[in-house]
C-alpha cells in the first residue's frame, strides 16, 4: 500500500485534484488583469523541470486529463499541449547547467507563455477558435508571470511527487 | 531511461490525446458521461476547497473592486428609481398588447416555466465562457435549457448535476443558436403604430443628464418632468430620438430584417450573426437593430427572447454581410439569472 502511495503518477494524480479544485475556486476568481493564472500548466512545466522531458510529458498529460474533465473544450486539448509544453521544459532544463532558483522561475514563466501561445495554435487547428493577437499576448504574459512567481512553491511539490532530492553543487 | 523508450512514451501520450479528440468529435457520449460522472465525484472537493478559500478570495474582491462597487452601488440605486417609474408604463403597454393580439385572436405565447439560479462559479480558463448556477436536475434543469436575464439571453445549460449546472454564454465560441433581426423600433411586446394608415403621434424626448444627487435632468439642467420617464421604457427608443407612442390608434407591423445564426467569439468580442441569404432584406440590417431568438420546432430557446442589438455591420460584396451583435445582458456581472424550464417542440412532440 505505501509503496502505491510513493509512485509518482498516484502523486501527480493527487496533485493534480487538489490544484484542480484550486484552480476551479480561486482561481477562477482571482483574475490579474482580467485573466485566469493557469495552475496546471504550472505543475506542467514544473513537473518538466524537475524531472526531465518524459515526466514532463507525463505529468503534462495527467495534469491536462484532469483539467479537461472539468472544462467544456474539446477532451483531449488541454493533455496534448501541456504535454507537449512539459516535455519542452524537461527538454530545456536539460540544455542548461545551473539551476539558480531565479533561473528556473524565468524558465516557468517562458514556458507557461509558450504554453498559452501553443493552445491558442491547436485551439485555431481543432476548434473552438481561440482569439490570436494583442488579447493572447496579454493573456501569455499574466499567465507567464504570475507561473514565475508562484514557481519557487511548485518546484518543490514536484520534486516530492517524484522523489526527487535536490541537489545542491 | 534510453532514448527509444522516451521517444515511444511521448509518441503514445501524443496519440492518446489524438484519440481523445478524435472520441470528442464522434457523438459517441462517452466523453460526455465521463465529464459528468468526474464532476458527481470532484463537487464535494470543490466545495471545501471554496469553503476554505473564501476568505482569500474575499479579501482579492475588497482589494480590487470596491471602488467600482461602490460606483456601481450608485449607478444602481439611480437606475432603480427610474425602473420603478418606467415598470409602470411598460405594464400599460404589455397589457394593451395582450388585448390587441385576443382581439385578432393570436396566441400570447406559451406559458414557460422557470427556475431562479445564483451564479456560483466562472470559467476556471480563458478559452472557454461559462458560469456555474446553483440550481439542476432537482429543480428540472436539462441540458440544452436558454438561461436569461433581466437584460435578455445569457446562455444555455450545457452540463447539469442534481444540484447545480454549467451555462455556455452567448459569448462562448461554441455557442450557436438561431435568432432574428428585427427593426430598430419593432420590440417583441410592443405594438409599433402604422405610419401609412394612421396619423401617429410622435415627441422628441431631451438627452436624460443623471446626477446621483439631484436625479435625471434634461440637456439643459433642469428637473425632467414626470412623463418624461417613458424614455427608457424599452431600451430600442434612445433618449434624444423621436420615437412613435405606442396606442393612439395605430396596428402592429410586423419588420423582421433576416434570420441566421448568432456565434460566440470569446472574451472581449461580440458575438457575430451567420446570416442565411445575401438579398436587399439581409442588407437593410443597421446599426441598433434588435436581435431576438428565432424559436422552431427545433431551437432551444423560444421566439423572441431579446438577444442584443447589432452594433457594427460590414457588407460585402457577393456575400452576406457581416453582423455583430452587442449583446443585452452584463456577462461579466451576472448574478441572478432564471433557467427557462423550455423544451423545443419537436422534443415535446417525440
Amino acid at each position: 500500500m505505501l509503496y502505491v502511495l510513493r509512485r509518482p503518477w498516484f502523486r501527480l494524480g493527487a496533485v493534480a485534484l487538489i490544484l484542480l479544485a484550486l484552480q476551479t475556486t480561486i482561481c477562477a476568481d482571482l483574475k490579474p488583469f482580467g485573466e485566469s493564472v493557469d495552475l496546471m500548466l504550472l505543475a506542467s512545466v514544473a513537473t518538466g523541470l524537475v524531472g526531465g522531458s518524459q515526466y514532463g510529458a507525463l505529468g503534462g498529460f495527467i495534469f491536462g486529463v484532469a483539467f479537461d474533465l472539468v472544462l467544456v473544450t474539446p477532451f483531449g486539448l488541454s493533455p496534448l499541449v501541456y504535454g507537449i509544453v512539459g516535455f519542452i521544459a524537461g527538454y530545456s532544463q536539460s540544455l542548461t547547467f545551473q539551476q539558480m532558483w531565479y533561473l528556473q522561475s524565468v524558465m516557468v514563466a517562458a514556458g507557461s507563455a509558450l504554453g498559452v501561445f501553443i493552445l491558442a495554435v491547436v485551439q485555431q487547428i481543432i476548434g473552438p477558435r481561440a482569439p490570436l493577437g494583442s488579447e493572447l499576448v496579454q493573456t501569455a504574459l499574466v499567465v507567464g508571470i504570475a507561473n514565475g512567481v508562484l514557481a519557487p512553491l511548485a518546484l518543490p511539490v514536484q520534486r516530492w511527487c517524484l522523489g526527487i532530492k535536490r541537489v545542491v553543487v | 531511461m534510453n532514448r527509444f523508450s522516451r521517444r515511444r512514451v511521448i509518441l503514445l501520450l501524443v496519440l492518446t490525446s489524438v484519440l481523445f479528440i478524435t472520441f470528442n468529435n464522434t457523438s459517441t457520449g462517452l466523453i460526455g458521461n465521463t465529464r459528468t460522472a468526474f464532476g458527481y465525484v470532484f463537487r464535494p472537493f470543490r466545495g471545501a476547497t471554496k469553503v476554505i478559500t473564501k476568505p482569500v478570495r474575499n479579501a482579492w474582491r475588497g482589494m480590487n473592486n470596491y471602488n467600482e462597487l461602490e460606483r456601481e452601488n450608485l449607478n444602481l440605486r439611480d437606475q432603480l428609481a427610474r425602473q420603478i417609474g418606467n415598470s409602470a408604463a411598460a405594464e400599460a403597454f404589455v397589457q394593451e398588447h395582450n388585448e390587441l393580439l385576443k382581439l385578432q385572436q393570436l396566441p400570447i405565447g406559451p406559458n414557460i416555466s422557470t427556475v431562479i439560479a445564483q451564479v456560483i462559479g466562472t470559467t476556471p480558463r480563458g478559452d472557454q465562457q461559462t458560469v456555474e448556477i446553483n440550481q439542476g436536475t432537482r429543480r428540472g434543469v436539462r441540458v440544452g435549457m436558454p438561461v436569461v436575464n433581466g437584460a435578455g439571453l445569457v446562455g444555455k445549460v450545457t452540463e447539469v448535476f442534481p444540484d447545480g449546472a454549467i451555462v455556455r454564454l452567448i459569448t462562448d465560441p461554441q455557442f450557436v443558436l438561431s435568432v432574428r433581426v428585427t427593426c430598430a423600433s419593432a420590440i417583441p411586446g410592443v405594438i409599433t403604430p402604422a405610419t401609412t394608415t394612421t396619423t401617429t403621434t410622435t415627441t422628441t424626448i431631451a438627452p436624460v443628464v443623471t446626477d446621483p444627487v439631484a436625479g435625471p435632468t434634461g440637456a439643459d439642467g433642469s428637473p425632467l418632468p414626470a412623463t418624461a420617464t417613458t424614455t427608457t421604457v424599452y431600451n430600442a427608443f434612445a433618449p434624444g430620438s423621436t420615437v412613435p407612442i405606442a396606442g393612439s390608434g395605430g396596428t402592429s407591423v410586423r419588420c423582421d430584417r433576416e434570420t441566421g445564426s448568432i456565434r460566440g467569439r470569446g472574451r472581449n468580442e461580440n458575438p457575430l450573426i451567420g446570416l442565411l441569404n445575401d438579398d436587399a432584406l439581409s442588407r437593410s440590417i443597421k446599426a441598433g437593430d434588435q436581435v431576438v431568438t428565432a424559436g422552431g420546432t427545433d431551437s432551444l430557446a423560444p421566439p423572441n427572447l431579446p438577444v442584443g442589438r447589432v452594433g457594427r455591420v460590414v457588407l460585402r460584396r457577393g456575400d452576406s454581410p457581416i453582423v455583430e451583435v452587442k449583446v443585452n445582458a452584463d456577462l461579466t456581472h451576472l448574478n441572478f439569472v432564471e433557467v427557462l424550464l423550455y423544451l423545443p417542440v419537436s422534443e415535446v412532440g417525440g
